[in-house]
């Protein structure tokens, strides 16, 4: 008995070994979209990521649906690659799941996926900020991979007491002004390091090379074809530059966003500001408890950027996705995004709802009473289009791991050449 | 008289050829459905150049090619994975053997409780675990720096210096599994039959002399069954660096090993390229190159095993 | 005399180890206590807090996971790898140790190469097994894998070298003794002492283990506890980690429960092969 399992996976083995060129997946668009009656009892699976905050509305959906059954998986740490995984594998993945922008890019790929154009997606188009609809398409936009869930417009937290230190004003409007431009902000830096001695932003990646890129336009690190312009293109080289002189001149804390020092760095003051979308500052008051009253909120250098959030994807593999995508329709829609933000705080990505009243009288008292709900919609209209293509983040990773050397002396320009010898390297494998 | 003997005998060979085959069988079916495949897997995908979505480019030995003569990182990830072996594996080994000999003594009251404490390391999460490491290590907040600069010295860079960041990571390393060989040690010690020490006390042998005559060598093959799996295990190291450089310093420098790739070990690597990089064909000639070089130092080891015993 | 101080200094040393390891180990328990930013303070809070009834209510009210589920399918996975490890690494073992057939020595290395595999690399084929075999969501699929590992046949076969005596068994084979029988009769009694560690060194395993079930186990309620411990709290885009402590210390519970029942079993084999005086 006991032996029996063995030589049926023998088998088994044998069987699969012979069909390894057919893993890679291609599936029959036809077959797998099956339509079903409206009162079938159906099952989705729905592959979820800590934080966009939807569950409450997932149980209404299924209470208002009675036929809808929701089983909502989460696997944080290896999201990525499970998903990666089913897809290569050509089974396993749910119906609907979720990916954050850093992602996606690389998971555009049109066989894998479902053209929510086909069920009518480029309809919804207009009421969502557009620059999170186009991170969900393709380069052309014919393609729509996903919907956009929340937004990360980033605005300047900033520490009231080290800027009265510092002899500058503290009210907000000023603020904004102060740091109106890049090179307003790097003298604003100059000057709180000169009467306080502390420095102006948290690290050179975060605090200055991410949300500068994001500034760069549509195309930075690729042109709209994916091939590489990361060395030819002025704003990436312009982004280097500022964040290495930042490093350079000692205006980085060099406690990066989301270490230990950092966490420890927002309840004790060690930086002057920090760029934060509307779901930092939930992470602020989680790990700083202490630091309320201490940190308000202006406008950032340049505008404004878009830092986070996700979209909802349905994968070809699916056997229901008309009705994935009636969910995530309806999940998504400007009065679910808005009920989510009432509730967990997530900035939603369709801009009819900032007119709520309810949405813009919203003041944070964390953060000194800042008017969140004035400041963050300003900030959403003011971002602009953004790289989404080819693989984003195995370049943003490379800077992230190069600019700390920067911040310890190494020189920049040599960094700088080897770091793009070291990309074109890399995509080339 | 004589052909019952032969025929006992050939009796015995049959039957023990059987039984033989038999017993392991479980073993190889298992390995061959979920070691071997994913082996073979492997070496045919090592020979593509393959983002796991797209199609796959046939590119011969490219991958193994560009490897050996165009990537440091390589090299580096190998030389950082030896050196935190190094600086870890040796003295767990020892510590294990002292303490598995000092709580094999007759006299320790309270073994279990002993040998329970110096085991749950390895039952620790490790999520808990890399969270503390980290708040030790941290370099602005940490409580090493933190008792450092109350004795006025200098803070040490435990993030940025590849020395210190890797002493922290072997560290780790040592904490987590010290337990775990004690208790194979332990073990050990216990299928040595007792009463070679009786005989050796009646003979006026000292306990020093006991443990070098009797103890050491008939300890040998669990030392190297130790020193075998802590080897492997250490370098295939992945989880314990990843996880503590997540909470040290963030993402970016989990990913890469430290600013300066200072704990990216071998399979870091591996996983950074599949999974950041999204070149699954050149990781896979990665996993390759790594299982060679650990059968390389398997032979090198029992080879100089063999020497020794000579 | 000189023996009393020898003692002492043997005791002193192994508290140093004991405190060592435990340290951390107690810390874990105070984070799960308190908030998540009271965790990073400096200088450290070494005591505990108070927010131990509101996690554990998180933790045992919690809508996404029922996490006394998942400890049971843990328990399901974690002692039937452990029973099957044991009967097919002694089986295996015993074979390599003491019985004579072609290609023994070949198919030793053979084991001793498989456990210099790296087991991350196997991932996305051991998952294509698993979809065809339409094991997903299913214990088998974490189960089967682990039955039987390089690890423990090897860990047996050194045991049986060293404590079952040849001599032992062609007397038992004189006395008419068939194969399985030497290996029930005259293996398994003495061995039991490796029985004891390699069953511990395996359960634990199997009940820590996080990556392949997270891989396999998809659905809520065929979570593992390792995999549940980070389902617990979906609201923020991060981990509340004094949660996941506190999840940790639930988790760990019954390993301790465990280990401390069969440590008495363990110690009695300890104290047979100790150094008597």
């Amino acid at each position: 008995m006991r032996m029996k399992r063995p030589f049926i996976m023998l088998l088994a083995a044998g069987l699969l070994a012979g069909s390894l060129a057919a893993c890679s997946s291609s599936n029959d668009p036809s077959s797998s979209d099956t339509s079903e009656n409206a009162n079938t009892p159906v099952k989705l699976t729905y592959w979820n990521t800590n934080g966009p905050g939807l569950d409450g509305l997932i149980k209404q959906y299924q209470e208002e649906n009675k036929n809808i059954t929701l089983d909502v998986q989460i696997d944080e740490a290896n999201h990525k690659q499970n998903l990666l995984t089913a897809l290569s594998a050509g089974s396993g993945a749910p119906d609907i799941v979720i990916l954050t922008v850093d992602d996606i890019p690389q998971f555009k790929k049109e066989d894998y996926f479902y053209n929510l154009k086909d069920f009518g997606a480029d309809a919804l188009q207009k009421d969502y900020l557009d620059s999170r609809w186009k991170q969900g398409t393709s380069a052309d936009g014919s393609f729509i991979f996903g919907i956009p869930t929340d937004s990360g417009p980033m605005a300047m937290m900033y520490r009231t007491q080290l800027f009265e230190q510092a002899g500058l004003p503290t009210d907000r409007e000023e603020v904004s002004k102060l740091a109106a431009t890049w090179d307003d902000y790097f003298k604003l830096g100059e000057t709180i390091k000169e009467k306080t001695g502390k420095p102006l932003t948290t690290d050179a990646f975060f605090g200055a090379f991410l949300p500068k890129i994001q500034q760069g336009g549509e195309f930075t690190f690729f042109d709209k074809d994916g091939n590489l312009t990361m060395d030819t293109n002025p704003a990436v080289k312009e982004a280097w530059d500022f964040s290495a002189k930042l490093a350079q001149v000692g205006l980085t804390a060099q406690q990066p966003d989301f270490s230990n020092d950092w966490k420890v760095g927002l309840d004790t003051g060690d930086f002057a500001t920090m760029f934060a979308p509307p779901w930092m500052l939930g992470l602020v008051k989680q790990n700083a408890p202490n630091a309320k009253g201490k940190w308000d909120i202006a406008m950032m250098p340049g505008g404004s950027a878009n830092w986070g959030g996700s979209f909802l994807l349905i994968p070809k593999q699916s056997k229901h996705a008309k009705e994935a995508y009636a969910f995530i329709k309806w999940i998504l829609a400007p009065e679910q995004q808005l009920s989510v933000y009432e509730s967990n705080g997530n900035f939603p990505s369709t801009p009819g709802v900032y007119k709520d009243e309810g949405f813009t009288s919203k003041k944070d008292n964390f953060f000194n009473g800042a008017p969140v709900g004035e400041i963050y919609p300003k900030a959403a209209e003011q971002v602009t289009l953004m790289d989404s293509i080819n693989n984003w983040s195995a370049i943003t990773n490379e800077i992230g791991q190069q600019l700390p050397n920067v911040e310890k002396g190494a020189d920049p320009e040599r960094t700088w050449t080897e770091l793009v010898s070291k990309v074109k390297s890399t995509l080339a494998r | 008289m004589r052909t019952g003997q032969a025929a006992r005998r050939f009796n015995q060979r049959m039957s023990d050829h059987i039984s033989g085959y038999l017993y392991t069988l479980p073993f190889f079916a298992i390995f061959m459905v979920f070691g071997f495949y994913p082996m073979l897997y492997t070496i045919y995908i090592s020979l593509f150049k393959w983002d796991m979505l797209g199609d796959r480019t046939f590119v011969g030995l490219r991958n193994y090619r560009l490897l050996l003569t165009d990537d440091p990182l390589f090299w580096k990830s190998i030389g950082n994975t030896f050196l935190i072996w190094f600086e870890s594996v040796p003295f767990q080994i020892l510590f294990a053997i002292l303490l598995a000999v000092l709580l094999n003594q007759a006299f320790i009251k309270g073994k279990g409780v002993f040998r329970f404490f110096i085991f749950l390391p390895n039952i620790t999460s490790l999520v808990a675990v890399s969270l503390i490491f980290a708040n030790v290590f941290g370099v602005k907040y940490g409580l090493f720096n933190y008792l450092l600069t109350l004795l006025g010295l200098d803070r040490i860079d435990w993030a940025g210096d590849s020395w210190a960041t890797q002493l922290a990571v072997a560290a780790l390393v040592f904490w987590r599994y010290l337990g775990f060989h004690m208790v194979i040690q332990l073990a050990g010690l216990q299928s040595i039959p007792g009463d070679l020490y009786e005989a050796a006390t009646i003979d006026g042998a000292s306990k020093g002399q006991q443990f070098f005559r009797i103890t050491i060598p008939l300890l040998t093959p669990t030392i190297m069954f130790s020193t075998l799996i802590a080897t492997t295990g250490g370098l295939q190291l992945f989880t314990e660096p990843f996880t503590f450089m997540s909470d040290l310093s963030g993402a970016v420098a989990a990913v890469n090993g430290g600013t300066n790739n200072q704990v990216l070990t071998v399979v870091m690597y591996l996983y950074k390229t599949a999974f950041t990089d999204h070149a699954f064909g050149y990781s896979s000639a990665i996993a390759n190159l790594l299982l060679v070089i650990i059968l390389l130092f398997a032979l090198f080891n029992s080879l100089l095993v063999g020497k020794l015993r000579r | 005399m000189r023996n009393k101080t020898g003692r002492s200094i043997v005791y002193v040393l192994l508290l140093l180890f004991v405190g060592f390891s435990v340290f951390p180990f107690y810390w874990m328990s105070v984070i799960s206590t308190r908030t998540a930013g009271e965790i990073s303070a400096i200088p450290p809070k070494v005591f505990y807090g108070s927010r131990l009834a509101e996690n554990f209510d998180k933790i045992f009210n919690n809508e996404n996971v029922d996490f006394l589920r998942t400890m049971g399918n843990t328990a399901i996975i974690a002692i039937s790898i452990t029973v099957s490890m044991l009967l097919l690494s002694s089986l295996a073992g015993f074979a390599f140790a003491r019985l004579n057939f072609t290609g023994k020595g070949f198919m030793l290395l053979f084991v001793l190469g498989t456990l210099m595999i790296p087991a991350q690399l196997g991932i996305i084929p051991q998952y294509l097994i698993i979809t065809k075999l339409q094991w997903l969501n299913d214990y088998r699929a974490v189960i089967v894998p682990g039955m039987v590992s390089a690890f423990g046949v090897f860990f047996m076969r050194q045991y049986i070298e060293a404590s079952v005596p040849n001599e032992l068994v062609e007397a038992g084979r004189i006395d008419g003794c068939r194969n399985l029988q030497l290996y029930a009769l005259i293996a398994v009694p003495t061995i039991a002492p490796a029985y004891a560690t390699l069953g511990i060194l395996t359960f634990m395993g199997a009940w820590n283990d996080y990556l392949w079930p997270s891989i396999v186990m998809k659905s809520n309620e065929m979570l593992t506890v390792q995999v549940a411990l980070l389902r617990l709290d979906t609201s923020s885009y991060f981990q509340d980690k004094s949660l996941v402590m506190a999840a940790s210390v639930m988790a760990t519970l019954p390993l301790f429960l465990i280990f401390l029942f069969f440590n008495r079993q363990f110690i009695a084999g300890v104290t047979d092969g100790a150094v008597k005086g």
